[in-house]
């Protein structure tokens, strides 16, 4: 299992790439000074947005991310290669242009933004474009966990389902849904810890405005100007999150088989 | 005083880096471009177009250097040369960044270019904003800069002067956050400087009355560790000369 | 409920045909790879074939029109896998009843388990039990569905002799009033089960009929084997069967002279002698080369070109492919028409 020994100094140096930046985070920050610049007044109106704006996208991408996933896995050949592509989009689209994209689709003068504009509804500069712009970015992960799920889950039990007499909702609810479970979990994890660190796109498209649209990492990008401590506090809270969803969320996806 | 040991690496860093020059078929038969040396430059995203022209003028006037821009927000950049970064040149868009890196600064940093504020309105000016007053009606989106930004400061401190409450929905990070969002028609006013409208593509100028009250002033200095002090000294005075002038004078910039 | 089934399924190259009586118990035999699982699902829907007609007590469910939903059909699969869902072992039998729509769902479940003896495993979840333990709760949910036929695919694969063992007999009670189809590569399987037998080849059902008839009397070498016996077959000649290398068997009964006739025996009542032709006037002997050696334990099946003996380990030990052989059969075995 150990590969031959000259693999690791390149794996040392890997993990220095990885880690030295996250140390030198860590060295930087005035340990002293962190609770008073964690719950200072606009430390912690940013993190109260980013949870809210972070539970409220993480729902919709459940409520959506899921039914997609199916529908993925019900396409066949070239075309589900082709719309697992675009739906796997923001995942690696820089969040800038996945902001532009939201600006001209949900924007004052957008596809969809456009006419509701006129009907008076106004998403541009609320903290519904805040969501928006979360659950675009964290949709992939949960279409994704669904859709490979799926696909090792193969559909045996659901048709022996059928044949005990299950309507598809029971069949749903009851055999398939369960058995993605930890699927769910990841997937869930990840968007929520994805829709935490959006950053990009809600600068783009949501804007900037204190406990309206300026969510934790946007607040860190100001405060480098003028506070580089606060700045640095923050990303440490960012960071811990990040290193904790990412233990939870890969742990029992190892540790429990489906059966 | 420096050692020759340190003009060699500089020299060997500036080939590595930039200066193909020598062994290029261009370069035959000019003899004086043997040797290209590189100058760093690290100026303020809103000076790009105008720093291109001066660089370009500058490398005409001494062909053998090679001015090398970095651009990015002021404070960006005032924070890479204290971490470090290898400039030879700060041209800041605020003092105050000028002050937060004075220990790296060589000499008296010299103001070359000055701004005043003005309001940016996408085409045809869909809100009718007429004045710094209109942008205290809830109904005309304005986004402004974030007050822990140069521009976001001067805009505030104008603000203040004329005793307007700006009705902000967003406080941006940048003039470029700014102006992307008049330019998308996604906000029906910002406030930016006179120069950025003039460089911005699908937005229009709407003067502020008395926006001569507050100036931004553009200082530049040469830092402590450039390798050749009299390039990059030649250059700053380039930029602050009769020459600097007359390009920063076309983009808009006013005299100091 | 009478089952008739024509399936299709051109993607696996099956072809079959079934029939099953009112609770009858149909054991589908054949090696693996047959076709045989693959026949179950399409009748029970799990799988799509590209022909079918499936009738069940008269009533057309897939044929010409838009074919019955498997949810509706009251067929229910048992599949080699248990296919448990990830639930409590009560809520998996439970499953059934929930589904058509019982309020005493629990109670039903709770029933089932007892029968299959597995009352205290109710709170288990799947990846609890043994695999005798999940094939008997597989068998307590497909029950405690009520289905109007019941498929059980290769109901004893994967298990330990004991654990067959038992579910054997425990499901020998079980089906008595059942319409069933069991699939099975063992003849002891369908003997202790079955009220007729179909033998499949390659996708194709070979052989059909009564149990009885099937496994002591059956037409082909390869439903012979399934049936693990030996065909001897020839022609009817003066009281005795004819072989093809003229060699000479006498038989009791059996059709009239000159017709195609044959005796099944199992293999272990074959004798096998090597070298000169025996002496021994009790036996009728066939003169045959080896084609073939199978060792199965203690015992090593010799397959010749017309007969099989299954004999000592030490016999074989000298015996190559290729090697003349003469096989002893008994005198007098009753004869049947091909």
């Amino acid at each position: 299992m150990t590969g031959p020994r000259w693999l690791v100094p390149l794996a040392v140096a890997g993990a220095l790439l990885v880690a030295l930046p996250l140390v030198g985070l860590l060295a930087r920050a005035s340990w002293g000074e962190m609770w008073s610049l964690i719950t200072a007044t606009a430390s912690l109106e940013a993190l109260a947005l980013s949870l809210r704006t972070s539970l409220v996208a993480t729902a919709l991408v459940l409520v959506l991310g899921v039914p997609l996933g199916f529908a993925l896995h019900a396409l066949q050949g070239r075309v589900r290669a082709v719309a697992r592509a675009v739906l796997l989009a923001p995942l690696v689209l820089p969040p800038v242009v996945g902001g532009l994209a939201l600006l001209y689709a949900f924007g004052r003068r957008g596809l969809l933004g456009g006419p509701l504009e006129d009907a008076g509804v106004s998403i541009a500069y609320t903290t519904v474009a805040v969501v928006l712009a979360q659950a675009f970015v964290a949709m992939p992960f949960m279409v994704v966990s669904v859709e490979s799920a799926l696909a090792t889950h193969g559909s045996r039990r659901e048709a022996i389902a059928a044949t005990l007499g299950a309507s598809r909702t029971r069949i749903l609810a009851r055999v398939t849904l369960p058995a993605l479970g930890p699927a769910l979990a990841t997937g869930t994890v990840l968007a929520f810890a994805r829709a935490l660190g959006e950053f990009g796109a809600t600068l783009t498209f949501a804007g900037s405005l204190a406990g309206v649209t300026r969510t934790t990492p946007l607040e860190i990008y100001l405060a480098r100007e003028t506070d580089p401590d606060a700045a640095v506090a923050l990303s440490i809270v960012l960071l811990v999150v990040a290193v904790t969803v990412v233990a939870v969320a890969y742990r029992p996806v190892a540790g429990r088989a489906v059966r | 005083m420096r050692s020759s040991a340190r003009v060699v690496a500089a020299g060997v860093v500036a080939l590595a880096l930039g200066g193909c020059a020598a062994f290029s078929p261009d370069s035959e038969g000019a003899p004086s471009t043997a040797v290209t040396h590189v100058l760093d430059v690290y100026a303020a995203a809103s000076l790009s177009e105008v720093m291109e022209t001066l660089a370009t003028g500058f490398e005409e006037v001494l062909p053998w250097v090679d001015v090398r821009v970095t651009y990015g927000g002021s404070s960006d950049l005032a924070a890479q040369i204290l971490e470090g970064a290898p400039a030879a040149v700060f041209a800041s868009a605020d003092e105050a960044q000028m002050a937060a890196v004075a220990d790296e600064v060589a000499g008296e940093p010299v103001v070359f270019a000055t701004n005043t504020l003005t309001i940016a309105v996408p085409e045809g000016n869909p809100a009718g904003v007429t004045g710094l007053g209109s942008l205290a009606d809830d109904a005309v989106a304005t986004v402004v800069c974030a007050p822990q930004v140069p521009c976001g400061a001067a805009t505030a401190t104008l603000a203040e002067l004329q005793g307007v409450d700006i009705a902000a929905v967003s406080e941006e990070t940048s003039v470029t956050g700014v102006l992307g969002k008049v330019a998308a028609g996604q906000s029906d006013a910002g406030v930016v400087y006179v120069t950025d409208v003039a460089r911005a593509a699908g937005v229009e100028a709407v003067a502020i009355g008395g926006a001569d009250a507050v100036v931004n002033r553009y200082p530049i200095a040469r830092l402590k560790r450039s390798d050749f002090a009299e390039i990059a000294d030649d250059f700053v005075a380039y930029v602050a000369g009769a020459e600097g002038r007359a390009v920063l004078a076309d983009a808009g910039f006013g005299a100091p | 409920m009478r089952l008739e089934a024509q399936v299709t399924v051109e993607g696996r190259d099956v072809d079959a045909t079934l029939t099953v009586g009112a609770g009858r118990t149909l054991a589908l035999l054949g090696p693996n790879g047959s076709g045989k699982s693959t026949a179950l699902e399409a009748i029970a829907g799990v799988v799509r074939p590209t022909r079918a007609r499936i009738v069940l007590d008269g009533r057309e469910l897939v044929g010409a029109g838009r074919p019955v939903p498997p949810r509706e059909r009251g067929i229910v699969l048992l599949a080699q896998d248990d296919a448990l869902f990830p639930m409590s072992v009560l809520d998996n039998v439970a499953f059934g009843p929930r589904a058509a729509g019982r309020r005493d769902e629990r109670e039903v479940a709770g029933t089932w388990l007892a029968r299959v003896g597995c009352a205290d495993l109710a709170a288990r979840r799947p990846g609890e039990l043994s695999g005798g333990q999940a094939r008997r709760v597989a068998i307590a949910r497909a029950l405690a569905a009520e289905p109007r036929v019941l498929l059980l695919d290769e109901p004893f694969a994967g298990l330990d002799v004991e654990a067959a063992s038992s579910i054997r007999t425990m499901l020998r009670a079980l089906l008595a009033d059942v319409t069933a189809i069991v699939t099975t590569h063992d003849a002891l399987d369908a003997h202790t089960l079955a009220d007729d037998v179909a033998v499949m080849d390659r996708g194709r059902v070979v052989e059909a009929g009564a149990a009885a008839e099937v496994l002591t009397r059956p037409r082909t070498p390869f439903a012979a084997r399934m049936a693990a016996r030996v065909l001897v077959a020839g022609t009817m000649r003066g009281g005795a069967l004819e072989l093809r290398g003229g060699a000479r068997v006498p038989v009791s009964g059996g059709p009239g002279g000159g017709a195609a006739g044959a005796v099944a025996l199992p293999p272990s009542a074959v004798t096998l002698v090597v070298g000169d032709a025996p002496r021994d006037r009790a036996l009728a002997w066939i003169p045959d080369a080896v084609t073939a050696l199978e060792p199965r334990g203690d015992e090593v099946r010799v397959v010749g070109s017309a007969v099989t003996a299954d004999v000592d380990a030490t016999v074989a030990a000298r015996l190559d492919a290729g090697a003349a052989v003469w096989f002893g059969v008994p005198r007098g075995l009753p004869a049947y028409a091909l």
